[in-house]
């Protein structure tokens, strides 16, 4: 349900690097979209917009609730997700894959201090539950 | 938190709390839940909802006088929509009333207004009888198209043949009335808290959908039907609420008078977005074209058969426009206005 191969926020987010070099890719995590529920509006940032770590980089709406996606570090938005758009549930079906939210650009020193692994992220939404 | 009955069939669904009480809002897909009350049937616990039961000699000649219209010429085992006035012709409350006995009613109230309504029925009609049945009773909406062929393998044969707004007390203290809040056909079933798990699972084996709060929202926006603190309050009259078909000037109920003199300054309307737009949310701005402030939205869903995202929203009377800009963070969308309700008798009118 938490894929090793990517970091997580306490926000619900996962960070996922994309090349070797300062290009991240970013969604929320499968607790995130089970809580939210049925998504049906997704808010993206506009490209070459650039965030300080903790902005509000998206935003997602169910029909119950809106929920902020955070900037999870100073950055620049290089590629957005256009399906998630026009269909929102596919964050529902597919958080990790097809359900990605944004690319940014890694701008400034990174503090990987910030990120949990699988195991520690899975840890926190167990204590959640 | 309460929990109803009704509570161990919840499985897995996502819980959340409305006016105290513990109740699913999905069960595994708001949306889909929608889509199978509309097209096929499905089950919500409404147990949460105020069940009081008023008697009393000539009881319905006395609750006249609490509202607009006159619930003593509804004969036995028929129901009527109604409303509670305050002294200043404000919604104390809606509410069903069914006349389930020749000296008794049934008044099914909104769970957050039960203790609020108990005391204004026994305040000013203190020579009744009241008994608060909430805790006592389950009540399950079943709601859909298929319904009726479900209720009759489910309950009994004859309840097909119960018309919109009847009721009938099928055995002791085991109610079925053809009502609802969705916009569909379907039937209401108040029973005593000990039957309430076996009847949910008789519908649940039949292959009814159970359907969570979410659902039952976005229904009953589309089919325009008002949730109180969001289109009615104390500070809301029937006359702005698209209620004044409940008031009857010849009954002399409270708040009568004030009703009669107090100005209407704002109507409550539709908006269907004109663009892709976020759900519009209770007390969003709305603005006319000049930038001028025009209403405030009161509740607001995607529509998932439509694909459109609508709104009901109180607009002043003044604005003749037909169109109105939402202020939704940081960006302002586009909405037509359009009469309620949004979808009527298995159609869509957006």
């Amino acid at each position: 349900m938490y894929p090793g191969d990517r970091y997580y926020t306490v926000d619900h987010e996962w960070v996922m690097q994309i090349d070797n070099g300062t290009r991240y890719r970013i969604g929320i995590t499968h607790f995130a979209q089970e809580s939210l529920g049925d998504l049906v509006y997704v808010e993206l940032p506009q490209l070459e917009q650039e965030f300080e770590a903790g902005d509000v980089l998206a935003t997602l709406e169910s029909v119950k609730a809106v929920a902020d996606v955070f900037a999870p570090m100073k950055c620049r938005v290089v590629a957005l997700n256009e399906e998630v758009i026009d269909d929102p549930s596919k964050i529902n079906s597919d958080p990790y894959d097809e359900g990605w939210l944004v690319e940014v650009e890694s701008l400034g020193d990174l503090d990987f201090s910030v990120f949990l692994t699988a195991e520690k992220y899975e840890e926190l939404v167990k204590e959640e539950e | 938190m309460y929990k109803t009955p009704l509570y161990q069939c919840y499985g897995k669904a996502k819980l959340i709390n409305f006016a105290n009480w513990e109740l699913p809002a999905w069960f595994s897909n708001a949306r889909e839940e929608h889509v199978q009350t509309r097209t096929n049937a499905s089950i919500f616990d409404v147990s949460h909802m105020g069940k009081i039961v008023v008697k009393g000699d000539r009881v319905g000649e006395k609750l006249d006088h609490l509202t607009p219209r006159k619930v003593s010429t509804l004969r036995l085992g028929k129901a009527a929509y109604t409303v509670f006035l305050n002294e200043t012709g404000g919604i104390i409350d809606d509410l069903i009333a069914y006349r389930v006995a020749k000296d008794s009613f049934l008044l099914i109230v909104n769970a957050a207004n039960r203790k609020k309504v108990v005391n204004w029925i026994r305040g000013n009609l203190p020579e009744c009888e009241l008994q608060d049945l909430t805790f006592d009773f389950a009540l399950l909406a079943v709601q859909g198209p298929r319904v009726p062929e479900f209720i009759k393998l489910s309950i009994d044969l004859k309840l097909e043949k119960i018309k919109r707004f009847e009721v009938v007390e099928l055995e002791k203290s085991f109610f079925v009335a053809r009502t609802g809040y969705t916009g569909e056909d379907g039937f209401e079933i108040m029973c005593r808290a000990d039957k309430a798990v076996s009847l949910w699972n008789s519908f649940i084996d039949l292959g009814v959908t159970p359907a969570g709060l979410a659902a039952r929202d976005s229904l009953r926006i589309e089919a325009g039907y008002p949730l109180y603190g969001h289109e009615i309050s104390e500070n809301v009259s029937p006359l702005e609420a698209n209620l004044e078909w409940l008031v009857d000037w010849k009954n002399n109920f409270v708040g009568r008078e004030a009703l009669k003199n107090r100005s209407v300054v704002k109507r409550l309307v539709g908006l269907v977005a004109l663009e892709k737009s976020p759900i519009p949310r209770i007390n969003y701005r709305l603005f006319g074209p000049d930038g001028e402030e025009v209403g405030c939205v009161t509740s607001g869903t995607f529509s998932p058969q439509t694909a459109k995202t609508i709104a009901m929203a109180y607009l002043s009377n003044e604005y003749k426009g037909n169109k109105v800009f939402m202020d939704i963070r940081k960006r302002r969308y586009e909405f037509g206005i359009v009469k309620i309700p949004f979808y009527k008798d298995g159609k869509f009118l957006i």
